[in-house]
């Protein structure tokens, strides 16, 4: 317990520390104030899609109509100019309805609008959204209208929940790890780059000891920083936003099917992974530490095998691969999001095993000296 | 037996840092460490105190095997600044070492008091001279009064005041039972710690070792040079004549008085009589002049 509190203290007490969680708690900020003031543009955006259709459909009826003029009437072209119709018409509906208060009918409309497409689509013509977008709107579309939730802006939103878990998202897939190792660093291989390593291995303490208290500190450090990520998330979220609802609705893609999880299990479900992960890449980096003993040659090291396994979990598709596979919660939110071929929790046994022989082979080479 | 190191050999990349170290200490002392950069005395603290493995030999401290851990509880290791901490108060790591050790806070006080540094004790490394961090490793060493001391250039950084100090509690360590192994460059501060020089080169501890010498020297100047040295040498005893017409020798195995009276009783008068101190730093000389510092 002492050395795991002068563990903590070496690191909390650094100026690098202070100032990751002053960026920390601005980014956060930021990202509130960027979804307040850009919540009008997300409204544009939309607007725009919807004037694209509009002018797409007007532009694909004109040609309909001048290519009847010009060689007669024909059924196929009459088919087409009826559902290109059909598409117009709900795009200019739902653009009138945009601004309505009545979420639920303004849906209905779009879930047409979009089934309109599809349908226009399946004669051959091109439209400018994809069916992977017309699939996913519609599920949850669906899904709100099922649940009674209304829609909030995905990128954009104020809502509570809604913000929580685009802070989670963005803390754990662009900078969690990252900021994970660099603290690591200082707990582990800055002391054997800077030799005061040599201090605790001539004090009365046992290298399991030593390991086990610098290991845990850093996990310790890892998970305040991100606790103290949601904390700031929640204060903002619940002092400035508004109230939403934990169970709005996270789409989930399971072989090609749209399915959904609230968005407190997503949460939830994100925060266990991650911490899985950084069990693993902890140790790992303790690992590398205790080979290289250099900060930058660690990185590296890290940053490759975590880059090099993320690809070949890409490259492999072989369904079972994912059994064995520890580097599929990189990024945690892919794992849960994308379940095609897989399942979200089936790496975490192997993750977790690999995690254990590392724990064990770092403290038997802590326990050596060195050379 | 307080140190025992038997044949030890390190080898690092093709070099061999280590060539066979071999020494005991069995009763509580002060034993010097000299030799030029590079000819092994870092590494050897470093293999005893199991930071650095090595090829071959055996090391005990203290009766028990060098890799026990509990040893640092009778041990300390008085290494280079580079252990602490930049961003951690002097104090805090005073703390720290004491609650390991299992000490009372009084024991913080009480050993900065000792050393001298209660006026910085609240002061971040960041800010620390040479000297003061030299004073944190020294407290950090003896706050738990260890049996056996290692000091690898402690006088390093020092001002004479600090260093007349750490020689003063140095000093009263021995005379409270602890062994103390120092290296030091620092020949003349040396000479007025111990008599006990170990001298290494190449990774050896030379056979020339000082081992509990008697530190004088005598010159004599005296009326007939010649029958002088005759009649000395006719009794046996290891005298030169040098190049300033001196009858030299050394106090390990002839006493001045024996040797004034024998020339007296041959009326040979003693016009002068010199007597200088055998210092470390002659003995350095001795073994090692001519030899590149690394």
């Amino acid at each position: 317990m002492r050395v795991f509190l002068f563990e903590l203290k070496k690191i909390a007490w650094t100026k690098k520390f202070l100032v990751i969680l002053l960026i920390l708690f601005c980014s956060v900020a930021f990202l509130f104030i960027r979804n307040s003031l850009f919540a009008d543009y997300a409204q544009e955006q939309k607007m725009k899609e919807l004037t694209l259709f509009i002018e797409t459909s007007a532009s694909h009826d004109f040609n309909y109509t001048n290519e009847i003029e010009r060689f007669g009437s024909n059924e196929e072209t009459e088919r087409k100019q009826a559902l290109n119709l059909k598409v117009w018409d709900l795009a200019k509906e739902l653009a009138n309805s945009f601004t309505a208060e009545e979420w639920k009918s303004t849906l209905t409309i779009e879930n047409s609008l979009l089934i309109a497409i599809r349908n226009y689509k399946a004669t051959g013509e091109d439209y400018p959204i994809s069916e992977d977008d017309i699939s996913y709107k519609l599920a949850r579309n669906h899904t709100l209208l099922e649940l009674g939730i209304a829609p909030e802006y995905e990128n954009y939103s104020t809502a509570f929940p809604n913000f929580l878990k685009q802070v989670v998202d963005v803390f754990i897939n662009y900078g969690g790890l990252l900021i994970a190792l660099l603290l690591v660093g200082e707990i582990v291989t800055r002391e054997f780059e800077n030799n005061s390593i040599r201090l605790l291995f001539t004090l009365p303490l046992s290298r399991a000891k030593l390991f086990w208290s610098k290991y845990v500190s850093a996990l310790t450090i890892s998970f305040f920083t991100f606790i103290f990520v949601i904390a700031v998330g929640m204060l903002v979220g619940k002092l400035f936003g508004t109230d939403g609802s934990f169970a709005y609705p996270v789409l989930i893609e399971k072989e090609g099917q749209f399915f959904y999880m609230p968005t407190m299990d997503y949460i939830l479900y994100v925060i266990l992974l991650f911490a899985i992960m950084l069990l693993f890449v902890t140790v790992l980096y303790v690992f590398y530490s205790l080979v290289f003993k250099h900060l930058l040659a660690t990185l590296a090291a890290i940053v490759a095998t975590l880059a090099g396994g993320y690809q070949l979990g890409n490259l492999i598709n072989w369904a079972p691969f994912s059994w064995v596979n520890p580097f599929q919660y990189i990024f945690p939110q892919e794992a849960i999001l994308y379940q095609n071929n897989e399942l979200f929790y089936q790496g975490i046994p192997v993750t977790l095993l690999l995690t254990l022989l590392l724990l064990v082979i770092s403290i038997w080479r802590m326990k050596q000296s060195f050379d | 037996m307080i140190v025992q190191v038997d044949n030890l050999k390190k080898k690092y990349k093709k070099d061999w840092i280590l060539q066979g170290v071999q020494f005991e200490i069995d009763h509580p002392q002060i034993v010097a460490l000299v030799g030029p950069n590079g000819s092994g005395k870092t590494t050897l603290f470093n293999c005893m105190t199991n930071l650095l493995s090595f090829n071959s030999g055996r090391i005990k401290l203290l009766e028990k095997d060098y890799t026990d851990t509990s040893l640092f509880y009778d041990i300390a290791y008085l290494q280079d600044n580079r252990i602490l901490y930049e961003n951690l108060t002097a104090y805090d790591h005073l703390k720290f070492v004491s609650s390991v050790m299992k000490l009372p806070n009084s024991k913080i006080i009480e050993v900065a008091e000792r050393v001298g540094m209660q006026r910085y004790l609240k002061k971040r490394i960041q800010k620390f001279s040479l000297g003061m961090k030299q004073h944190l490793l020294l407290a950090m060493a003896i706050i738990n009064s260890p049996k056996l001391l290692l000091m690898d250039e402690p006088i390093n950084g020092l001002d004479p005041t600090s260093a007349i100090n750490m020689r003063k509690i140095l000093l009263e360590l021995h005379e409270e039972g602890t062994t103390i192994i120092i290296s030091s460059h620092n020949l003349d501060e040396i000479d007025r710690l111990t008599n006990t020089i170990y001298f290494m080169k190449d990774g050896r501890i030379l056979e020339e070792s000082l081992k509990d010498y008697n530190t004088k020297k005598y010159f004599l100047t005296v009326n007939q040079i010649d029958q002088a040295k005759a009649i000395l040498e006719e009794n046996a005893y290891p005298v030169k004549v040098n190049e300033e017409e001196q009858i030299e020798f050394d106090d390990n195995h002839t006493s001045l008085q024996e040797v004034i009276s024998l020339l007296n009783q041959h009326n040979i008068l003693v016009e002068d009589t010199e007597i200088i101190r055998i210092g470390a730093e002659k003995r350095y000389l001795e073994l090692f002049e001519g030899t590149n510092s690394e």
